[in-house]
């Protein structure tokens, strides 16, 4: 991996950098009122970037700002500060409101649920066929989405390209979902828990294409999931989130084998293992995930973690960086 | 297991009735629970777990009908139990913790007083009691006595899936059946949940049948399981034997779609294909579409669940090449 995972680096790469460089996002939902000010903060400063080719993994819990972070960069949501950059170019300046066309193509999503992202009366093919009538003109539109169903493994294509979503299984529509993504001939794919909806014997074969899309075709995939284990599985590296904040970013075996931030090793520990069983020991760190509601000042994890110290309750860790690519932001380490 | 069973299934059926023609949703299930067991059955959705769990305390609803087998609790035949014995059973006898269970509290109403509901319901206790009972239920599951004032949208995910439970406990059940209990949780309080569920069984003594499809969380928590697919059981073992040795090609394809968190990367394949669709289901061994060991006499005639080590079951055919059952003789699942 050549990539400078730092933020602090990143601000500094050229316009020829990665393709997807995002910087300080940041997002706060304001759900109080005039006299009962308060705000979400569902996503502090996420800096990373993802390059064409390589599969970027996001992990946390519900309610660490993983699918808030997809929804702004595929601009489904305003940030309330920080930039996007695509290929050097900032879009939030250049395009502000609305994405562009481009953008759109550039960047596309699948979503968690296949059963709520495709439409029950459009055919399967009308699925695929619809952005390419929007993007690329709907030139050749039919062969192309035999094409795409085949790269997704429909076997004959033209025959479910005549099908409806209720005809497939789960693990079909995800698929037709992907196919859809490809239409456009997307570089980036923003995942958002792409097989968490699936059953288990299906889910190899989804992570399975993505790996496949992302040496073939050269796609960058944000792969967002809650299971460490797929994450290691298809992420080049993975980014650990806890309440809206980045805590830990790695080269995901490195990560795994050598975690730096509590949390991450809580995390760990809490994966299934049935080698070892149930440990019923001392437990680690307990308790839940903080309100994001106007939240205190200081370390996000420091209520449950096993090493507080007085530094982490005052002021929010800087990151350092323990190797090329690994960083962390936790007191212990800086 | 030389002591009676708390439960004891046998050659259970349970069908859907569709427009379409029945679904074959269990099939010739059997299966048994001893004293303080825990046991776990495992599968994909549509396997049949489920419907196995709502057979045992008979919450089935129309049109799932239960045609044929014995279900016995302590001996006694549950589907043969009258109205005041199958209300005596449920909660005193087995419990249940349902898979949506976190939103199944009533909203408008405290979660103290929903302990304290069932307990006025199954019991004579009077008002003090059951408010002494439920301090020491949400003791432990681990919730403070104060929370019994909260209302459901008060707590987190984690905190109402424990105030479930403790309903769960409340009559101390012989049998707490937990029916992905844990499957909407984040994977800390997962954890916590589970180790918690794990400690008040040891203190208490109950059996648990735990259903999920996680099966590296199964070998974790459970002694012995069975693995479902396609509402047949096609291997039962200790948990242990089968994570280590795993002989049927659906345990081994199931054991392969969990990538690690430690150790070389591997590439991993998953199950091709689907599973079959119960009102026609295939022809043989259920499995054999999609399984990469397929021999020709399984595509014609269903395997028999057979004992091919000692406590370690499988659906295999009489002579198949499995050097296990060479060597140990084989009985069948019926005996």
């Amino acid at each position: 991996m050549t990539l400078q995972t730092s933020p602090t680096v990143q601000s500094t790469a050229a316009p020829a950098g990665p393709a997807l460089d995002v910087r300080k996002l940041t997002k706060r939902f304001d759900i109080g009122n005039v006299l009962k000010p308060k705000l979400v903060h569902a996503l502090t400063d996420a800096t990373f970037t993802v390059n064409r080719g390589e599969v970027v993994a996001l992990v946390g819990e519900s309610g660490s700002g993983k699918s808030t972070t997809a929804r702004l960069i595929s601009r489904l949501i305003e940030p309330t500060s920080g930039e996007i950059y695509l290929h050097g170019k900032n879009v939030l300046k250049s395009e502000p409101g609305v994405a562009s066309l481009a953008y759109r193509r550039a960047i596309q999503m699948i979503f968690q649920d296949p059963y709520g992202s495709l439409n029950p009366a459009m055919t399967i093919g009308a699925h695929i066929e619809r952005p390419i009538g929007i993007h690329r003109g709907g030139r050749n539109a039919k062969e192309a989405v035999v094409d795409l169903l085949a790269t997704v493994g429909f076997n004959p294509p033209a025959e479910f390209a005549a099908k409806y979503p209720y005809q497939l299984s789960g693990g079909q529509r995800q698929r037709v979902a992907i196919a859809r993504a490809l239409a456009v001939e997307p570089e980036i794919i923003l995942a958002d828990e792409p097989v968490s909806m699936l059953d288990v014997s299906i889910r190899m074969g989804i992570l399975n294409l993505i790996e496949q899309l992302k040496e073939e075709r050269g796609i960058g995939f944000l792969y967002i999931t809650h299971d460490l284990a797929s994450a290691r599985y298809i992420g080049d590296r993975t980014i650990v989130m806890y309440a809206g904040h980045q805590v830990e970013c790695a080269e995901s075996t490195e990560l795994m084998d050598r975690p730096a931030h509590p949390y991450t090793k809580l995390l760990l520990s809490a994966v299934p293992n049935p080698e070892a069983g149930l440990v019923t020991g001392d437990d680690e760190a307990r308790g839940e995930i903080p309100s994001l509601i106007n939240q205190a000042p200081g370390c996000p994890f420091a209520p449950r973690c096993p090493h507080v110290m007085d530094v982490c309750r005052k002021a929010m860790p800087a990151v350092t960086q323990l190797s090329q690519d690994h960083w962390v932001r936790c007191h212990l380490h800086s | 297991m030389t002591e009676q069973p708390i439960l004891d299934i046998q050659n259970l059926y349970v069908e859907y009735l569709t427009p379409r023609g029945p679904a074959q949703a269990v099939n010739n299930v059997s299966f048994s629970i001893g004293a303080g067991e825990v046991f776990g059955l495992a599968g994909e959705s549509g396997c049949g777990k489920s419907t196995i769990a709502h057979s045992i305390l008979r919450v089935l609803r129309p049109p799932a009908v239960i045609t044929g087998g014995q279900i016995r609790f302590r001996g006694q035949e549950v589907l043969e139990m009258g109205d005041d014995a199958i209300e005596a059973f449920r909660w005193r006898g087995a419990a249940m913790v349902f898979q949506s269970a976190m939103n199944s509290l009533n909203p408008v109403i405290t979660v103290g007083e929903q302990v304290m509901d069932v307990l006025e319901t199954h019991t004579k206790m009077a008002s003090a009691e059951r408010r002494a009972r439920a301090e020491e239920l949400f003791e432990i599951v681990g919730i403070e006595n104060k929370r019994l004032t909260s209302f459901p949208h008060q707590m987190s995910g984690g905190m109402r899936q424990r105030v479930v439970i403790a309903i769960a406990l409340a009559l101390n059940p012989a049998l707490l059946i937990m029916d992905e209990p844990t499957t909407a949780l984040d994977v800390v309080v997962q954890k916590d949940i589970l180790r918690q569920i794990r400690r008040i069984k040891e203190k208490m003594g109950f059996s648990i049948l735990f259903i999920t499809h996680d099966v590296s969380l199964m070998v974790e928590i459970s002694d012995r399981m069975g693995i479902m697919y396609a509402g047949e059981i096609v291997e039962l073992a200790k948990s242990k034997e089968i994570f280590n040795n795993p002989i049927h090609p659906y345990t081994q394809g199931l054991l392969s779609s969990f990538p690690s968190v430690t150790g070389q990367k591997r590439k991993l394949s998953g199950i091709p294909g689907t599973p079959p669709d119960l009102i026609s289901p295939p022809n043989g061994c259920k499995f054999h579409p999609r399984c990469s060991k397929c021999q020709p006499i399984e595509t014609e005639c269903a395997p028999r669940l057979t004992e091919v080590l000692p406590g370690h079951w499988v659906a295999a055919h009489a002579g198949m090449p499995l050097p296990q059952i060479a060597a140990g003789g084989s009985r069948t699942a019926d005996q």
